[in-house]
């Protein structure tokens, strides 16, 4: 049996995710053992990003990863949401994704599959130390 | 005839004009003589003395001729000496006023060439200073950020709680949404 490609693998994930009734951990399980029984272990954040990508272009979701010192409060997510929806006017679903990275000071980063953005305190140091 | 024969025809003669004491026939041999000599001058001394004495006159002639020449000739020297001289006295003072003008022109164009150079070194002074300046300032500043940074750093690590952090977020979300 011929191999799936990437842009195939993700669009198949694309679609199932968006399925009423698709369970996705199992789903997200699946892609996962494909891709290590295919030898593609380097290629799942690519599919990931495609993912991400078409569900955007596709669907009007955009998958929100957050980089935060804390938890995000709902005033914070509330903000977040207003503003990628200001940024992507297409934008249908917001779906934000929380990733806590002790390294930042505080802030946020946050990277949607159109754009990113760093308002996190350590770049504001970093700009500060480059003047 | 012999002698005392002649001696009284003599002595016989001297009643006419011998009595003059004159004698005709030494006259006419005297005569005769100095025609011969004439004759004999003439033909073989005379010519070539004249022909000599005339080219003594011819060259006497012509040596006063040329000394005249050369007399004409040197006043007309002396006049065009003095003119010559006359015009390198004008061109000398001509070369020498020129001289005075140009070594003038060069100096003043040496001292403006140095002026011009003076200034482009005081400009460039002022620039490197400037620019030391600027790059001290700069090193200053920098330093200065970092220090700032630093104890930011260290006040924000001790100081920042989840609450602070996540007001501070809301305030950098609403200041993004409001610049669109």
């Amino acid at each position: 049996m011929a191999k799936l490609s990437r842009k195939q693998i993700a669009n198949a994930l694309a679609d199932s995710w968006v399925s009423k009734g698709t369970n996705r951990k199992d789903l997200a399980a699946q892609t996962a053992a494909l891709m290590i029984e295919e030898g593609r272990k380097n290629e799942v954040d690519l599919v990931v990003k495609d993912v991400k990508y078409i569900l955007f272009s596709k669907y009007g979701i955009v998958v929100t990863e957050v980089f935060t010192k804390n938890p995000l409060t709902d005033t914070n997510k509330a903000n977040i949401t207003t503003l990628v929806k200001q940024k992507l006017s297409s934008a249908k679903k917001i779906v934000i994704n929380e990733n806590i990275d002790d390294s930042l000071l505080g802030g946020a980063f946050i990277a949607t599959p159109e754009f990113s953005l760093d308002l996190t305190i350590n770049s504001k140091l970093k700009k500060l130390r480059n003047v | 005839m012999n002698v005392s024969t002649l001696t009284n025809f003599a002595a016989e003669t001297e009643s006419g004009i011998g009595a003059l004491g004159i004698d005709p026939i030494k006259i006419a041999l005297q005569a005769g003589t100095f025609l011969i000599l004439f004759f004999l001058i003439k033909k073989y001394a005379l010519d070539n003395i004249v022909k000599n004495l005339d080219d003594r006159r011819y060259k006497i002639d012509e040596g006063l001729t040329n000394a005249e020449q050369a007399e004409k000739r040197l006043r007309e020297v002396g006049v065009e000496s003095e003119k010559v001289m006359a015009q390198a006295r004008k061109d000398g003072d001509k070369v020498v006023e020129d001289a005075n003008k140009e070594s003038g022109a060069i100096v003043q164009s040496a001292r403006d060439q140095a002026q011009v150079e003076h200034d482009q070194k005081l400009d460039e002074a002022d620039n490197k200073i400037a620019q030391k300046q600027k790059e001290v300032s700069k090193g200053l500043k920098g330093e200065a950020a970092s220090l700032v940074a630093l104890a930011t750093e260290t006040i924000i690590g001790e100081k920042l709680d989840a609450k602070k952090d996540s007001a501070l977020l809301d305030k950098a979300l609403k200041q993004e949404i409001a610049n669109g």
